[in-house]
């Protein structure tokens, strides 16, 4: 009977811990915009993005759309393609062919490179970003300039 | 008759050349297979975040399967071993006939002829990678393997436990088979949606078993089963599944309703059992004969099949329905599609193997069946060698594709490329790029193919490269397009 018990509390506990990690997940899932979020294909702990942001760029691109901008931009979005690994791609991108420093980028204060990348870091829709080079992660705030990524964005997506 | 000693040994001589035979062919298979971007991409993922980290946005964001996902982050491509890759192969075929001969072990007497059966084990993982519908996501797509074979590996796995943890008499091995049930269940739930639904079918049948008989042991399984129910549970909560049910669902023809879909799935199932049975000159069912015929049930299973009622004997049969319930998790969600997903088959045949052998030995032994052991067992060995080496199944296709000189291509186009991404993961230059040949775009029985396509069109290829041997930029030798002159075009604007 001893050993039944002991069997049931293991059961009991590997229940519970199931039932933590669950609501953990999902409910962090429902932090996210799960468009996006799946895009990212698991980089949700690289890129965090304020729900503001999102909005802000479906209005910009809804802007673009209007003006006919770059169609084939609008439907890549809306189809769950990876905008998220292009906005953390970009900026992986223009900081390591600017010779932007690592010490640099940690710096979380200093935010003189973001503006020698054409990024205004004062803006008020606020990404807030892990970086990745060669193998280290760094983690960068504040980086934002809606227009610059819509602008690269939409400028690759033109150019395919 | 029994057979004799020398007949013995005669048999297993020519089971030793047909292992032989398999293992020299999937040998040729291991040597030549290469990962594709899906696998980097997996792999570079759990490198560059941790294995929990990405094993846990995959369950946010792609499906539910989470062993698989930890699976994921725990195989050579993650350490960087391109080359250590090629084991997988052998890993999983070892695995298949551990898991199964734990099983028989568990079901059928073998002490007195262990030898014997270890062969006959190794050999009934022969045949079925000879009649595997999608050998390459069974074996050498080593993602696909930890979804279609490991899944069903653990449940054998798990299952051969229940049952040794339910005969067991010594206070010591009932807390080991109970935690290595438990361990089983776990990760076998964890792997693909088909395992969870044969997951679910075979703790109810054994709750209702348990019910029905023994009270002692139904108090002895509640917490196998709450640990069962709580994984399939966690499953089907994950985030990610919604996700991969409302992707298929986009892809969908609105006006297919689930009774198309059931219909569709019936329609398909028909067509591969129909396969399954002739396939390779009939290889499938002597095998299943064959090896029905050489072990005796041990003795509590006799009692069982003797104690039950004849009418319920012929229920038996209806087992081998099971299978088709584990092609649903697929069906439903999927609707129309009009070629069949052979791939999701994989985990349907190793069913249908397995419980067709359990079904077959319950029967004979109700019947308390007189069979002429020696003529039938040289016969149904006479024809599974001829079909083996004769049929078309999956190791002729190896053969001839090896002799056409594909692999050869495969080989080249893949050392290529990899050289060429390690030299640039080697360079000093500050950008560090690599513009390498079109991945190999052509399925074979060793290699299933994902294509890095122009320009950058599928970007998260290319990323996904870039990831993995952590370099600024991956594209094709034929792109017309250069990230560093498109951003540096925008940052002059």
């Amino acid at each position: 009977m001893n050993n039944h018990f002991l069997h049931l509390g293991f059961s009991v506990a590997i229940m519970l811990l199931g039932i933590i990690f669950a609501v953990k997940i999902n409910s962090e899932s429902l932090a996210f915009n799960p468009k996006l979020n799946y895009a990212l294909e698991g980089d949700t702990n690289c890129l965090l993005i304020n729900a503001n942001f999102i909005q802000h760029l479906k209005k910009e691109l809804q802007l673009a759309e209007v003006n006919g901008t770059n169609k084939k931009f609008i439907n890549i979005f809306n189809s769950k393609i990876n905008d998220g690994y292009y906005c953390y791609a970009l900026i992986k991108d223009l900081a390591v062919w600017n010779n932007i420093s690592k010490d640099k980028l940690t710096n979380t204060n200093d935010k003189s490179w973001a503006l020698s990348l054409g990024i205004n870091p004062s803006n008020e829709i606020i990404m807030t970003f892990y970086f990745e080079i060669e193998n280290d992660r760094f983690l960068l705030d504040s980086i934002s300039n809606v227009n610059l990524l819509l602008k690269t964005t939409s400028l690759k997506y033109e150019n395919l | 008759m029994p057979i004799s000693g020398s007949g013995k040994s005669r048999l297993n001589l020519l089971l030793l050349a047909a292992i032989l035979y398999g293992i020299i062919v999937l040998g040729i298979g291991s040597y030549y297979c290469w990962p594709n971007i899906e696998a980097l991409s997996l792999a570079g993922e759990a490198k560059a975040i941790g294995v929990f980290n990405s094993a846990e946005s995959l369950l946010k964001n792609y499906d539910g399967r989470f062993f698989t996902n930890i699976l994921h982050g725990i195989n050579p491509l993650v350490i960087g071993n391109i080359y250590g890759y090629k084991i997988m192969p052998f890993l999983a075929f070892f695995l298949f006939t551990y898991s199964f001969y734990f099983l028989i072990e568990t079901i059928y007497e073998l002490e007195k002829n262990k030898t014997e059966a270890v062969i006959l084990a190794f050999f009934f993982a022969i045949i079925h990678f000879a009649l595997s519908p999608e050998l390459v996501n069974e074996l050498f797509n080593m993602i696909g393997s930890f979804v279609y074979l490991y899944g069903f590996c653990f449940w054998m796995l798990w299952v051969g436990g229940v049952l040794r943890f339910s005969y067991a008499t010594k206070p010591l091995w009932k807390h080991f088979y109970f935690f290595f049930i438990c361990i089983f269940l776990i990760c076998s739930t964890g792997t693909s949606e088909q395992i969870l639904v044969l997951n679910f079918i075979s703790i109810f049948s054994f709750l209702i078993y348990y019910i029905l008989r023994s009270k002692e042991g139904f108090i002895r399984f509640i917490p196998v089963f709450l640990i069962g129910i709580s994984s399939i549970l966690f499953f089907i909560s994950c985030p990610g599944i919604r996700v991969r049910i409302n992707d298929f669902s986009s892809e969908t023809d609105y006006n297919h309703t689930l009774l198309d879909s059931i219909q569709l799935g019936i329609s398909h199932y028909i067509i591969f059992i129909k396969q399954l049975f002739t396939d390779s000159y009939a290889l499938f069912l002597p095998c299943i004969l064959f090896v029905s015929t050489k072990f005796q049930l041990r003795s509590n299973f006799k009692e069982f099949i003797q104690s039950i009622k004849p009418k319920l004997l012929y229920l038996l049969p209806s087992i081998l329905i099971i299978p088709f319930f584990l092609t649903l998790p697929y069906y439903l969600p999927a609707g129309n599609m009009e070629i069949i997903p052979y791939r999701i088959y994989n985990t349907v045949i190793s069913t249908t193997q397995v419980f067709l052998l359990i079904t077959l030995s319950f029967i004979t032994c109700f019947f308390t069946l007189k069979i002429h052991y020696r003529s039938l067992q040289y016969f149904l060995l006479v024809w599974l060698l001829f079909s083996l080496f004769m049929g078309h199944n999956n190791y002729k296709k190896i053969i001839k594709e090896y002799s056409s000189g594909k692999y050869d291509v495969l080989n080249d186009v893949m050392l290529k490329n990899f050289n060429e991404l390690h030299k640039a993961q080697q360079s000093k230059t500050h950008w560090k790029s690599a513009f390498i040949e079109p991945f190999y775009d052509k399925q074979l029985t060793i290699y299933y193919p994902v294509i890095l396509k122009e320009n950058r069109e599928d970007s998260h290829w290319n990323f996904a490269i870039e990831r993995y041997f952590m370099l600024n930029e991956v594209g094709l030798k034929n792109d017309t397009i250069n990230k560093k002159v498109l951003l540096n075009k925008m940052l002059n604007e």
